[in-house]
């Protein structure tokens, strides 16, 4: 029997990486996603250093959500050592989140994604076409820019997180300079989720068996909290890793994971979609549900919908900030470093981002454990790449691989892959 | 005017620079309008290098073969090559594990890890093949990067000052939080380029944009005792900060620091 192989770069994602098809003799037998970016080992480089340095360490691990990094780790300190943090503090840091939420979102929806919603190979030609879409597009990633280098200093790796809350509150002058902007973010959010909703229809509406994991928060949509909600029930962020499985395979330099049963789960905008709806604004579930969108979302490919929907939740709440932003003085902290074992997770942009230090006697961290979302969906990747093909009856052999290869890499993209991360 | 022709490959990193790549590349349509994107994998779905290119912006840190061949073809096809961010320029923070005995560091973080593809230390591009620029950061000034854009576009050549991130808050009128208020700043034996940040909000220079070009292992030392003499940090402290930016600069010197300190 005669076995073909076929590998091509994923493009349009961040990193490294490869789809590889394995042929049978008349079908396509499986899809693997390769991550052959190399490691950067980042939890080994922790080790030995300071509970107070390792926001900024692990900030390094991914240049699109840095903060998302820096907002665990502080948060897996502050709540094991009793640190409090000051309310005006931390809506601060939570606007700095949310602000990288949207950038994020602004970078896959409108450079990576859209092209493939719209048929084309890259988001140059999608603006060559549709300059007024080039315009939104540009001023709202110029927004983003903006707030992320008052609140936080720069446009990644912002300098503003440590432990017990931030460094400075910037003036409110500064802050109000995002506010006249602030409006037109919201319209353009507005626009650009609708332009979504509509042309999502082009994709496909096949129902998917889907496992979903995010946290839960009872009031907000979630982005930091202690509780992970998995099959309608609810466990402490402590329980993560009694929760999965962890597996390493020869062609990937992530790691990758089940849950402990076995069950390929899906963490993301889909999952915090899907049992978080009813945290989001009136406005934006108004927004969705005219277009026909509740949830469960039950397709991959419905991972868009979520994120231009949290596009426009978090230009809402971000301009709320602005809005009400009263900055107080920042007083000095002392950190009084305890040793133990110290849990954080939050919703990154690409879902549950998971931290776990252990502090020894000296002060100094003695053994990290990072789990990455991207890393978490790297099974669904693969499972619901054949799932894809099925469903299209796309199956068929050698002679179709380019074909077969651009749906597998439209899948890969629903889940905004976030290579260097998988990697740290 | 002929295009020019641009390539962008991402290395060993957290891909930061590459945000501020795009920004360079796309925040000036009239300079956009100038260039010709032909090798961008994060952005473009064009596979494979194919030409001659006119600048080719590298970013991220080299720790295998298959990055060391990649960068020497992409020399060879390259008038002018550019390295991106303190990665590439001095190694980055991954970096700190240079030196560790790379089994041993895998087995940290794999169950498995003589599958992981990483044979040996971490290099900056500058130690594997020449470059024409390096422009450091972490992440990299995408106005930095757009300057330099605009002057290579219009024939011009970038200009390079070396001066220390002290000058900047000079410039800007910032209390020095090193002298004033005893706070640990790397700010003296910086590269300038930030703008500042971090004196800005209050805090020391974290030495993100790497060690000034012109600054030896000598002076390190003298300026980590001065700190220590100060009452301000220990001296092993200020080392161990220095270096995680900049270890790749001062790579024989840094090791030994380690070494010494025992981990």
């Amino acid at each position: 029997m005669s076995v073909t192989t076929y590998e091509t770069r994923l493009t349009r994602v961040e990193g490294e990486g490869l789809v590889k098809l394995i042929f049978g003799e008349r079908n396509i037998e499986r899809v693997e996603v390769h991550i052959v970016e190399a490691p950067r080992f980042v939890e080994y480089i922790m080790r030995g250093r300071k509970p107070t340095e390792i926001p900024e360490i692990a900030s390094r691990i991914c240049g699109i959500c840095s903060v998302s990094y820096q907002v665990a780790a502080a948060t897996a300190f502050e709540r094991g050592m009793n640190i409090e943090v000051p309310y005006e503090e931390e809506s601060l840091r939570n606007a700095i989140f949310i602000s990288e939420h949207i950038k994020s979102n602004i970078l896959h929806v409108l450079y990576l994604q859209l092209p493939d919603i719209l048929g084309v190979s890259s988001s140059l030609e999608v603006f060559k076409k549709n300059p007024d879409l080039h315009k939104m597009a540009m001023d709202f990633f110029m927004w983003s820019r903006k707030a992320m280098k008052i609140l936080g200093g720069r446009y990644h790796n912002i300098v503003n997180i440590r432990i017990g809350g931030v460094y400075k509150m910037p003036e409110r002058s500064d802050v109000m300079s995002l506010s006249v902007e602030a409006e037109k973010a919201i319209t353009n959010a507005r626009k650009l989720a609708e332009f979504v909703f509509e042309n999502v229809e082009k994709l496909p509406k096949y129902k998917q068996d889907m496992k979903t994991m995010a946290l839960c928060d009872s009031i907000n949509y979630p982005i930091v909290s202690r509780e992970i909600c998995f099959d309608g029930r609810k466990f402490d962020v402590s329980g993560f890793e009694e929760e999965i499985k962890e597996e390493q395979v020869p062609y990937s330099n992530s790691l990758r994971y089940k849950t402990k049963l076995g069950e390929i789960y899906v963490v993301g905008p889909i999952s915090r979609f899907s049992t978080s709806f009813f945290n989001l604004s009136e406005e934006v579930r108004r927004a969705l549900r005219s277009f026909g969108y509740a949830p469960p979302l039950r397709n991959i490919h419905c991972s868009v919908v979520a994120r231009a929907a949290e596009l426009y939740e978090f230009s809402l709440r971000l301009a709320d900030f602005i809005d009400s932003y009263r900055p107080v003085q920042v007083e000095a902290k002392e950190v009084q470093i305890a040793p133990g074992i110290y849990w954080g997770a939050v919703e990154a942009p690409r879902g549950i981002l998971y931290h776990r230090y252990k502090v020894n006697e000296k002060g100094v961290v003695e053994e990290a454990n990072i789990i990455p979302p991207t890393s978490q969906n790297l099974i669904a990747m693969e499972d619901f790449s054949m799932q894809h093909l099925s469903n299209l009856g796309l199956l068929g052999g050698e002679n179709m691989k380019d074909e077969i290869a651009r749906e597998v890499e439209k899948v890969i993209r629903q889940f905004d892959p976030c290579i260097s991360c998988s990697v740290h | 005017m002929n295009k020019l022709r641009i390539g962008v490959e991402k290395l060993t990193s957290c891909s930061g620079c590459i945000n501020e790549i795009i920004y360079a590349l796309l925040a000036d349509p009239k300079l956009t309008e100038s260039l010709e994107i032909a090798y961008f994998p994060e952005l473009l779905d064009k596979k494979s290098l194919e030409g001659q290119f006119d600048i080719f912006f590298v970013e991220g840190s080299i720790v295998n073969k298959d990055q060391i061949e990649t960068v020497e073809d992409i020399r060879e096809r390259s008038r002018l090559v550019i390295a991106v961010g303190t990665c590439s320029t001095y190694g980055g923070i991954q970096s700190l594990r240079d030196k560790k005995g790379v089994e041993e560091v895998k087995k940290h973080v794999y169950p498995k890890p003589e599958l992981i593809d990483v044979e040996g230390d971490v290099y900056s591009l500058q130690e594997v093949i020449k470059t024409d620029l390096a422009i450091p950061g972490c992440p990299v000034d995408g106005n930095l990067l757009l300057r330099v854009l605009r002057k290579i576009a219009i024939g011009s050549k970038d200009i390079s000052i070396t001066e220390s991130l002290c000058a900047e808050c000079k410039r800007k009128g910032l209390e020095c939080v090193l002298v004033k208020k005893k706070i640990p700043c790397l700010g003296p034996i910086t590269a300038a380029g930030c703008g500042a940040i971090c004196p800005s909000f209050g805090r020391g220079c974290i030495g993100c944009f790497g060690l000034r070009k012109d600054i030896s292992s000598k002076e390190i030392e003298n300026f980590a005792n001065r700190l220590e003499e100060a009452g301000i940090m220990k001296k092993s402290d200020v080392l161990s900060f220095v270096m995680r930016f900049s270890y790749a600069k001062e790579k024989g010197y840094f090791e030994k620091i380690v070494e010494e300190r025992g981990r």
